[in-house]
């Protein structure tokens, strides 16, 4: 990856300030981040012009117009999503994860999160439950928007691979020096002899390719950098078609 | 009368079309440059109310002209929002300790984010949106 970025450089001889940035570049998590830059810049674009069309700022369209607009939006923001978590997963392996830490409250913040994921929930008809224990703020010295990223992803996995109507439960605890967190589905669950796989980046369980939902593999990796920068630990207890409990827990210093 | 002018400093053509075609629509007054020795000449002639500034540039970076722009007594208090792709922690805490009011990620947002960010320092009943 370096000597791409050597060459990228040495094309020309007046350096510019886009050339003057790339060379600091000898990672591939640099690399990257200028690749990936390039790339979402184009896609920004597309994003802005389908937005535009969507809203009508440059005329209406018709219902089915809309939805196959709806469709290519979505889609582009697949992508987008894609191009942030290939990049995570680089800097993970790079250790190269920067936190920036300071006192959150997780209970909060996880609450939070989850409105986020509302659509989704309501697309899927899941019953979330929440429990905190004990109720009220739970503080813990952290950076709060990697956190998210972790939570989410593990909750997203719950929905994605549950069934519809199907209940998830989320439990937050405080014990010594810890807190706990838990994520428990009944969906298709993880089959065992792909257990130990199930945090490598870009795997993606057989009985969870079939499915129809698709995922792109990383968030179970990213989840587990961003745990374990924090000085945490993650896993999960899963049985084929009965469901998944990923649990992890993190210092509150 | 109201300074409506927003200064887009941004070299990819798409892009700066877009921004432009959005926030006229929304009434302001829309400059641009597409580089920093034109972006820094149009801050110190135009004065714009905010200035939108992209980070990978031609020639001068964008961090390089935020500093010149809060360098310099006339220009200092004129609010920047950094608007680019780059977006890692260490991007973010640099635009921001150079004086950048916000660090908005293009990818991330609708152009009706940016409208609602430019409104912050114009507001729109200062606006003509006819």
């Amino acid at each position: 990856m370096s000597r791409l970025s050597f060459h990228l450089i040495s094309d020309k001889d007046n350096t510019s300030g886009t050339e003057r940035l790339w060379n600091f570049t000898n990672k591939q998590s640099d690399f990257v981040s200028m690749a990936t830059h390039q790339i979402k810049t184009p896609l920004a674009g597309l994003k802005w012009t389908l937005k535009m069309l969507l809203d009508g700022d440059v005329g209406e369209m018709n219902a089915e117009q809309k939805e196959w607009l709806q469709k290519s939006f979505d889609s582009n923001e697949r992508v987008l999503l894609l191009i942030d978590e290939m990049l995570d997963s680089i800097r993970i392996d790079e250790d190269k994860f920067i936190l920036s830490k300071k006192e959150v409250d997780i209970a909060k913040l996880f609450s939070q999160a989850i409105q986020v994921l509302d659509p989704y929930i309501a697309k899927k008809k899941i019953q979330v439950l929440y429990e905190v224990n004990p109720e009220g703020p739970i503080i813990i010295n952290a950076d709060a928007e990697k956190l998210v990223v972790a939570f989410q992803n593990l909750f997203e996995n719950a929905i994605r691979y549950s069934r519809a109507g199907d209940k998830i439960l989320i439990r937050i605890e405080k014990e010594t020096g810890d807190v706990k967190v838990s994520i428990k589905d009944s969906g298709i669950g993880i089959p065992e002899l792909e257990k130990s796989n199930i945090f490598s980046r870009f795997f993606r369980a057989s009985n969870a390719s079939h499915f129809q939902e698709k995922g792109s593999g990383l968030g179970l990796f990213i989840a587990r950098g961003i745990i374990e920068k924090h000085g945490g630990k993650i896993w999960f207890e899963s049985s084929e078609k009965t469901g998944t409990t990923f649990y992890f827990i993190i210092p509150t210093t | 009368m109201q300074n409506k002018k927003v200064l887009s400093i941004e070299d990819d053509k798409f892009l700066s079309s877009l921004v432009a075609k959005k926030l006229s629509a929304a009434g302001y007054q829309m400059i641009h440059a597409a580089n920093g020795e034109d972006a820094l000449k149009m801050v110190q002639e135009e004065k714009p109310a905010v200035i939108l500034l992209d980070i990978l540039l031609p020639e001068m970076s964008g961090f390089e002209v935020l500093e010149q722009i809060k360098s310099n007594e006339e220009t200092k208090n004129i609010p920047v929002i950094l608007f680019s792709n780059l977006g890692q922690r260490e991007d973010i805490d640099k635009g921001i300790k150079l004086g950048a009011e916000k660090f908005i990620i293009k990818a991330t947002v609708v152009l009706d984010d940016i409208v609602k960010e430019v409104e912050q320092y114009i507001p729109s009943e200062g606006v003509d949106t006819k």
